[in-house]
């Protein structure tokens, strides 16, 4: 009796400091989440268009806006979009002039990689993407080539992407928008286009051409929403949103909608 | 000729007497209550206090400024650096009882069984190697507030590197407790052990492995460089660190290398130290 009593108040003793250790990890590690809601808004920096991800037509605003919508409507706060037409075509994020004042969460193609970790944390991914080619009719070897190069979206290997391209001794033209890659595609100055997956599908998919991944050496990436560093109550609010909408299957909804990711690869 | 059954009635002796001194370490542990309070105020002090306290000096504010080069929150970076500490404290601390053992004559009674000395070190070694391996879980329930997501594979591995780090600090603790004749005395002493070997880890600063030598040199005096690089805590947290968040700044496989060995080394020392008690 007296050993079981012993026995009760050791593991007692452990159960504890247990259970004090896993209140401890109730305590807000900071204020985002609270400052968020005092504001009443989900403030997001979007780049101004980035179809199918950010697309500023009302009717469809694109795969990123209709998330954000939705997660700010499960959160109980209003979504305040401020779109920056720098996102993505300066290759110097510090000139998109981005600050934890403007935004608190930054969407509209960014990729987990280690270079968007050493500037931001991320959030849950919820589609896949990396480079691929859009052209009027299929190609089977790029070899020799002329190609519009557009690369508007922040993280992918441009390096690789570079490399790659001079290895398949491609010419290549930069572009500035995907209007200027249609235009060149289309008029048969170009031979065809590269760019990121989902564009390229949305491009595919519009025109009725056909697109292809890059071959594998060219890694992919998950497509992720950036959240400044150290702001862990907002981040676990918004990571408890998105099991939300993959649970009641909006999120799957919402990319059936919008993504025509390139079924083949060259 | 020794016959068979000789044998293995001594292997059973061995085995019972190793069993008995491990179970007494545990259990003195689970009664000591300071050893327990210490085991879950450091994390609650390093990892919420510290951590929450600093995270504003490391989180970024304009994107494309890196204000803290480690692709991790503070929090995540920090935290397999707090269990270390746990472990290096608690290993170290757990020797004390080699003193008291010989100071309140248990030592003497157990050096008089059939008991070799390396089963009775070996016994006194992995007690406190357990002890310890369960204060570095203490802190790992803090891992969702630190915002590290811990997968089985990751808490086995991390159980696994844990083990070995804390076998090499007891055989470390029991080094110095051969040496030493005070409680008093081997509190200091493995005070002035414990604190200059952790905060030389770069347990609360990266060295940035995107830089080369000679840049790092450049970020950090060269004198603090070198302390961190010959500190072989040092890899025993990067293990650590690739094993819960995957972010290495050495070679993974220099932390497996540097705590086995160093266990072994320790253990001998310890060893040859016992012999002459």
């Amino acid at each position: 009796m007296k050993r079981m009593y012993r026995l009760v108040s050791e593991l007692g003793w452990l159960g504890l400091i247990v259970v004090l250790l896993l209140l401890v990890g109730l305590v807000p590690p900071d204020t985002s989440l609270l400052e968020m809601r005092k504001t009443g808004a989900l403030k997001v920096c979007v780049p101004t268009s980035y179809p199918p991800l950010v697309t500023g037509d009302p009717t469809q605003p694109g795969i990123d806006i209709e998330i954000l919508l939705a997660i700010s409507d499960y959160i109980g706060v209003e979504l305040l979009l401020s779109p920056n037409d720098a996102i993505g075509r300066d290759f110097n994020p510090l000139n998109w002039d981005i600050t934890r004042g403007n935004c608190q969460v930054l969407a509209g193609g960014f990729v987990d990689t280690t270079l968007t970790r050493s500037f931001l944390d991320i959030g849950q991914p919820y589609a896949e993407t990396g480079w691929a080619i859009v052209a009027p009719t299929p190609i089977e070897y790029i070899d020799g080539l002329t190609v519009g190069v557009l690369t508007n979206i922040y993280g992918l290997d441009r390096i690789g992407l570079s490399r790659y391209l001079r290895e398949q001794n491609v010419k290549v033209r930069i572009m500035r928008n995907s209007q200027e890659l249609v235009d060149g595609v289309a008029s048969g100055e170009l031979d065809g286009g590269v760019t990121e997956a989902l564009l390229a599908g949305k491009l595919a998919a519009d025109k009725d051409w056909w697109t292809a991944f890059l071959p594998d050496e060219l890694i992919r990436y998950n497509l992720v929403f950036g959240l400044w560093k150290g702001d862990l109550t907002l981040k676990r609010k918004i990571v408890q949103a998105f099991r939300q909408l993959e649970s009641d299957g909006t999120l799957a909804a919402i990319l059936e909608r919008y993504v025509q990711l390139p079924k083949e690869q060259i | 000729m020794t016959d068979p059954g000789t044998k293995r009635s001594v292997l059973m002796i061995q085995l019972g007497g190793l069993y008995g001194l491990w179970l007494r370490e545990v259990k003195r542990s689970f009664r000591d209550r300071g050893q327990l309070i210490g085991g879950i105020s450091r994390p609650i002090l390093w990892v919420v206090i510290l951590g929450i306290g600093l995270n504003p000096y490391f989180r970024g504010e304009v994107f494309g400024k890196v204000n803290f080069v480690v692709p991790f929150t503070y929090l995540q970076f920090i935290f397999p650096a707090v269990i270390v500490l746990n472990i290096l404290f608690t290993s170290v601390q757990s020797a004390v009882s080699v003193i008291w053992d010989r100071e309140f004559g248990f030592l003497r009674e157990v050096l008089v069984s059939p008991l070799s000395r390396g089963t009775i070190l070996l016994g006194k070694v992995l007690g406190g190697a357990t002890v310890a391996v369960m204060h570095g879980c203490l802190v790992l329930l803090l891992a969702k507030f630190a915002d590290v997501n811990l997968t089985w594979i990751k808490v086995l591995e991390s159980l696994g590197l844990m083990a070995m780090l804390a076998f090499a600090l007891t055989s470390l603790g029991v080094v110095i407790a051969n040496h030493i004749r005070s409680f008093q005395g081997f509190g200091i002493f493995s005070n002035a052990v414990i604190l200059p070997l952790y905060f030389t880890s770069s347990s609360i600063f990266p060295l940035d492995p995107a830089l080369t030598q000679a840049q790092t040199r450049v970020v950090y005096p060269e004198w603090l460089v070198i302390m961190v690089e010959w500190n072989p805590l040092t890899y025993a947290i990067d293990s650590l660190r690739g094993a819960l968040i995957d972010y290495n700044q050495f070679d993974p496989h220099l932390g497996i290398l540097i705590m086995g060995a160093s266990g072994l080394v320790l253990f001998a020392l310890a060893l040859f130290e016992f012999r002459r008690v």
